[in-house]
């Protein structure tokens, strides 16, 4: 550990800390608002009243929320999203990131295979032949529908191929000379010495399998396989009544901000589970590295 | 000979015996990357044709470059794709400047647990949607809001952040970089980690101060990623931020705010527009493209890299 | 729509389709996808239940749904005056200023003055707002479109001129002389200084539920929507409405909800059960609309019984409305059923024994003053619906000038009108305004449309 003791370098982290500390604040302000908002009472909520710190508390929103079983239902609909999905987006990550950090003379063919994820990454055939594939093979209404097309995410591919890159070459040439083949020197070698690069891309497709909605309100057109961010979509959007037969009780529903509060933060706690989780093993990386030289 | 020196002439046979599981690893993604990305390219197709869903893409009728010369010939166009440029410009570039410096200041930092509670918080705007955000925003800038009231206990004139043309873009790129810029520190502090401490140790024990550290040991650590992600960004530059923009924009601010995803979907509005919608996205692929090429092509050329 | 479109193009019509965008209605039509009903609808359709509430208003109804005709859908109605707006205001405010509800737009700026000035509301200092606005000038909620009425012209609209052709109101002199009085009230104060950039819902929670205006313009089921949270924030808040305010030559105008919104209800060409969604529809209308069946509820889908307590907590208020299949009824057959409703639970309800009342229409029918309120703005505004509104009159698929520049000439006026208001721009910049609007495509418009207009 490096210990620098000069004057300046301690004003330096004093203020580098009194700066992280102020920005760290600043973004956690909008969820305090939303947690405060969720813990109020219905007029001051609605009457925007509410700032930090919850008026008229009570729990009642978040009871609403637990009893509505058509949020559990496609909160439990995302957590599988996340769960399968992430899982094959970082096995195909690392299964195509490997060749792909070859020079074209160890892996022949590199250069156009490159071009061709590129170009994917960048031209888009549109929303309706690509809603005609996913029918075609049947996906309608099924979690196949939100996982498979994308698959690939293909700019986390590039940067695993980055990483990949800056393995040592030399422990690969003598693994192969010692006999082992590329499967064995992916899985002994690469991965080990990529655990910080894997942990970051997981939390990278976890968040957008976690925030996606557009495919959700494309590919189910039974709502009730609708995924979370959809359902919030629709319960934050619709708040247009010129379309909608209008009871006290739909309007209750539909404007009730302290309700979507507490379904806003329902949602967002398995994100914070999920950090520090993942963070562990950045640090985990970081001593990898020291070992590594 | 050993793998990383195959000649040219080594037989296939020789070469597949050895290499073949480059090629079964890279076929299953491949096999997703055609099905899902290139089969449905023929879709492009649909901004060349005044685009019927009920004939579909065969019987719908061609009309060449109409959408296009449309879309060129808009009042507005040299306006809304200067706002896109520019907004979309600013947000790449402070978005990337302050990731590295957000990074940079972490990894100063040494205490773990104080870097963890920091990284865990800086992540948090990320995953707000822009509906939620941009309804935080709306309270917090408005004229009784909080940033308002601080304004003036400050002794200064209330503005309007969101309703103004002089605030507008100043508002929409400093809240896209607020929610955005912590969690684009995830992949600098990830290459970060990858830098010798052993290097950095040493720099220090023969007295380079902290600045000059950071300057020639960490900084060059970290290039290639900031290369990279420089030039993959450069596909961007006309990604100005829909959702965020349509969320707090208005028309009073259609000068400084409305951009060409904007102002499609405003057409959109009008009916349902699928080909000039498949022109503007022809449109944007194709000079997020090109631009991809050219910096490719000038970092391999000037600066020794392959980015890809 | 784009569920619509993605499932035209993918070949997979279902066999009913509800509340279609018109954009996608004539594209089906065009490419001749849908079921000709007309004969079907004449065996099936209840008379006293379909046919006899849908010839209302000269067969006005059947406007998008009949096609050279032929019935090749089924009309989508809306209640009268669902969004046609009444004045609310704060009665305990009007009383501590002394003042009464005004009549004409100069009384209504003397009040919002006098409530600004007295500075009433519950925020902080000078944060009282005289009147409500937002980012759309004829809003659903807390609109101005009362304010232009009463001048004879509403900004979107087109209505005829002197000679019989449809004119669009926003390039029309009289939206100058709106605009200057619109513009001093906001350099005035009166209405928040963003209210350009709120959207119309917004302003019930950010405006009068934080009870910081105590006027404004907005439809019967505010007292629903936005008061109720006023009155949670402040139990003294009371809150009347009244009739919009005349103009200075005795106009007394607002915009007119048109109960055939621009969608239909269609059905697959080859669908073989026509009959049976219509003798669905007559079922469920019978059931809610006859007089002599009141509609109340069942048991164990409505509603339970928890011993003697009602339990409505299982109640899904979509299940209480009817209308075709799968559309949770946003549609009814006769745009009075709600007019009906409110009557007989006004005048009959109270005079029925206690003995034979049930409890679910006594939850229903609302106790409290609010709903009452809301009953009494509905059937106002209904009362005013023929006389007061101004028609739009072009009720069709947009021109194909439209189409090409109907966005940019939008823009320009959405943009030109609120910078006038707010101060950024001249009011003489109207005029270029004009001149604008008419060589960028508006000319040809007007022409398109008054084409169509003639022609039909």
């Amino acid at each position: 550990m490096i210990r620098e003791n000069s004057l300046s370098s301690r004003l330096f982290d004093i203020g580098n800390h009194l700066f992280l500390v102020g920005f760290a604040l600043l973004c956690l302000l909008p969820l305090i608002h939303i947690f405060a908002v969720s813990l109020s009472g219905r007029g001051p909520a609605n009457g925007g009243l509410v700032s930090f710190w919850p008026l008229d508390f009570t729990l009642e929103n978040y009871d609403q929320v637990i009893g509505s079983r058509v949020f559990l239902r496609s909160l439990f609909i995302s957590l599988q999203r996340v769960i399968l999905g992430v899982s094959l987006n970082m096995a195909l990550i690392v299964l195509c990131a490997y060749p792909l950090s070859k020079s074209p003379r160890v892996f022949r063919g590199r250069t156009l295979l490159i071009w061709l994820f590129v170009f994917a990454m960048l031209f888009d055939g549109g929303l309706i032949p690509t809603f005609l594939v996913i029918r075609s093979l049947g996906l309608i209404n099924k979690l196949g529908a939100l996982i498979l097309p994308n698959a690939v995410p293909i700019f986390s591919v590039i940067l695993m191929m980055n990483f990949f890159r800056d393995v040592p070459p030399e422990l690969e040439e003598s693994a192969l000379i010692d006999g082992a083949s590329y499967w064995q020197v992916l899985w002994h070698i690469y991965l080990p010495l990529s655990l910080p690069a894997i942990a970051t891309l997981t939390l990278f497709a976890a968040v957008g399998h976690w925030n996606a909605w557009f495919d959700g309100l494309i590919y189910m057109t039974d709502s009730s396989n609708y995924p979370m961010q959809t359902y919030l979509r629709t319960v934050v959007v619709e708040l247009d009544l010129t379309r909608v037969g209008i009871t006290p009780k739909d309007l209750l529903r539909l404007s009730d901000r302290a309700i979507r509060g507490a379904q806003i933060i329902v949602a967002t706690v398995p994100i914070l589970l999920v950090y520090p989780f993942l963070q562990r093993y950045f640090i985990a990386g970081i001593r990898l590295g020291a070992v590594k030289e | 000979m050993i793998a990383g020196q195959t000649k040219r002439h080594e037989p296939l046979r020789a070469y597949m015996r050895r290499s073949w599981p480059l090629y079964a690893m890279i076929l299953p993604g491949l096999l997703f990357i055609l099905l899902f990305r290139y089969l449905p390219m023929y879709g492009v197709i649909i901004a060349f044709q005044d685009f019927s869903p009920a004939r579909g893409f065969a019987a719908s009728r061609w009309v060449g470059f109409d959408n296009f010369d449309f879309l060129f010939s808009l009042p507005e166009f040299s306006r809304i794709l200067g706002n896109t440029v520019i907004i979309a410009v600013l947000k790449l570039a402070l978005d990337q400047l302050g990731a590295i410096v957000l990074a940079l200041l972490i990894n100063e930092a040494r205490n773990l647990v104080f870097r963890r509670s920091i990284q865990t918080l800086i992540y948090l705007p990320h995953f707000l949607s822009w509906i939620v955000l941009g309804g935080i925003l709306l309270d917090i800038l408005s004229p009784f809001g909080i940033v308002n009231n601080l304004v003036r206990a400050l002794g200064q004139e209330p503005q309007l952040f969101l309703g103004s043309n002089d605030w507008f873009r100043i508002t929409i790129v400093g809240s896209s970089l607020w929610k955005g810029v912590g969690f684009s520190t995830v992949v600098y502090l990830a290459a970060l980690t990858a830098i010798s401490p052993t290097l950095q140790e040493a720099a220090a024990i023969d007295g380079a101060g902290r600045f000059r550290r950071i300057w020639h040991i960490i900084l060059p650590g970290i290039r290639p990623t900031i290369v990279l992600l420089a030039a993959l960004s450069l596909g961007d530059v006309l990604q100005a931020g829909f959702e965020q923009i349509l969320t707090l924009y208005s028309p009073a601010v259609y000068r400084t705010g409305d951009i060409i995803d904007t102002y499609v979907y405003r057409v959109g509005l009008v009916s349902a527009q699928y080909s000039l919608a498949g022109a503007v996205g022809l449109f944007k692929s194709v000079i997020g493209f090109v631009l991809i090429v050219a910096s490719y092509w000038l970092a391999d050329r000037y600066a020794g890299y392959r980015i890809l | 729509m784009q569920k619509y479109n993605l499932a035209v193009a993918s070949g997979e019509l279902p066999d009913f389709m509800e509340t279609v965008p018109l954009q996608v209605y004539s594209d089906l039509l065009e490419n001749d996808l849908l079921e000709d009903i007309t004969d079907v609808y004449e065996e099936a359709a209840s008379q006293e239940w379909i046919k006899d509430p849908l010839s209302f208003g000269g067969g006005v109804a059947w406007r998008l749904a009949e096609v050279n005709g032929r019935k090749m859908g089924f009309p989508y109605i809306e209640q009268a005056a669902q969004n046609d707006k009444v004045m609310w205001l704060r009665e305990d405010w009007l009383e501590a200023v002394g003042m009464g509800a005004p009549t004409t737009v100069e009384e209504l700026h003397a009040v919002a003055s006098a409530f600004k000035n007295a500075d009433l509301g519950q925020g902080g200092d000078g944060t009282t707002l005289g009147l409500v606005a937002c980012n759309t000038l004829d809003a659903w909620y807390g609109s101005l479109d009362p304010v232009f009425g009463a001048w004879g012209v509403m900004p979107g609209s087109w209505t005829p001129d002197a000679n019989g052709d449809l004119e669009y109101n926003s390039v029309r002199p009289e939206i100058k002389e709106v605009l200057s009085v619109l513009r001093d009230w906001y350099a005035e104060g009166l209405f928040a200084q963003d209210f350009f950039t709120l959207r119309p819902g917004q302003t019930a929670f950010a405006h009068v539920g934080a009870n910081v205006v105590g006027l404004h313009f907005s439809p019967a089921f505010a007292a629903v929507f936005g008061l109720p949270d006023s009155v949670a924030n402040e139990s003294e808040a009371r809150w009347t409405f009244a009739d919009i305010p005349a103009g200075p030559t005795g106009i007394k105008k607002k915009s007119w909800s048109n109960p055939v919104p621009n969608t239909v209800y269609c059905f697959r060409k080859g669908f073989e059960h026509v009959d049976l969604v219509l003798k669905q529809i007559g079922w469920w209308a019978e059931l809610m609309q006859n007089p002599a069946n009141r509609y109340h509820g069942w048991e164990g889908t409505d509603y339970f019984w928890n011993g003697d307590e009602l339990d409505l907590n299982g109640y899904d208020s979509s299940k209480h409305f009817f209308g075709p299949p799968g559309t949770n009824g946003g549609s009814r057959t006769d745009p009075f059923f709600e007019a009906n409703s409110i009557k007989y639970r006004q005048a009959e309800w109270p005079n029925t024994p206690e003995d034979q009342r049930d409890a679910i229409m006594d939850a229903f029918l609302g106790k409290d003053p609010l709903s009452q309120l809301w009953d009494q703005a509905n059937v106002f505004a209904i009362d005013r619906w023929e006389h007061d509104g101004i028609r739009n009159h072009f009720t069709t698929l947009p021109t194909e000038t439209m189409k090409r520049a109907g966005t940019s000439l939008d823009g320009l006026e959405q943009e030109t009108l609120f910078n006038i208001i707010i101060g950024q721009e001249p009011l003489d910049r109207f005029d270029s305004f004009v001149e604008e609007w008419r060589s960028g495509g508006g000319d040809r418009i007007t022409g398109e449309v008054n084409e169509w207009y003639h022609g039909s």
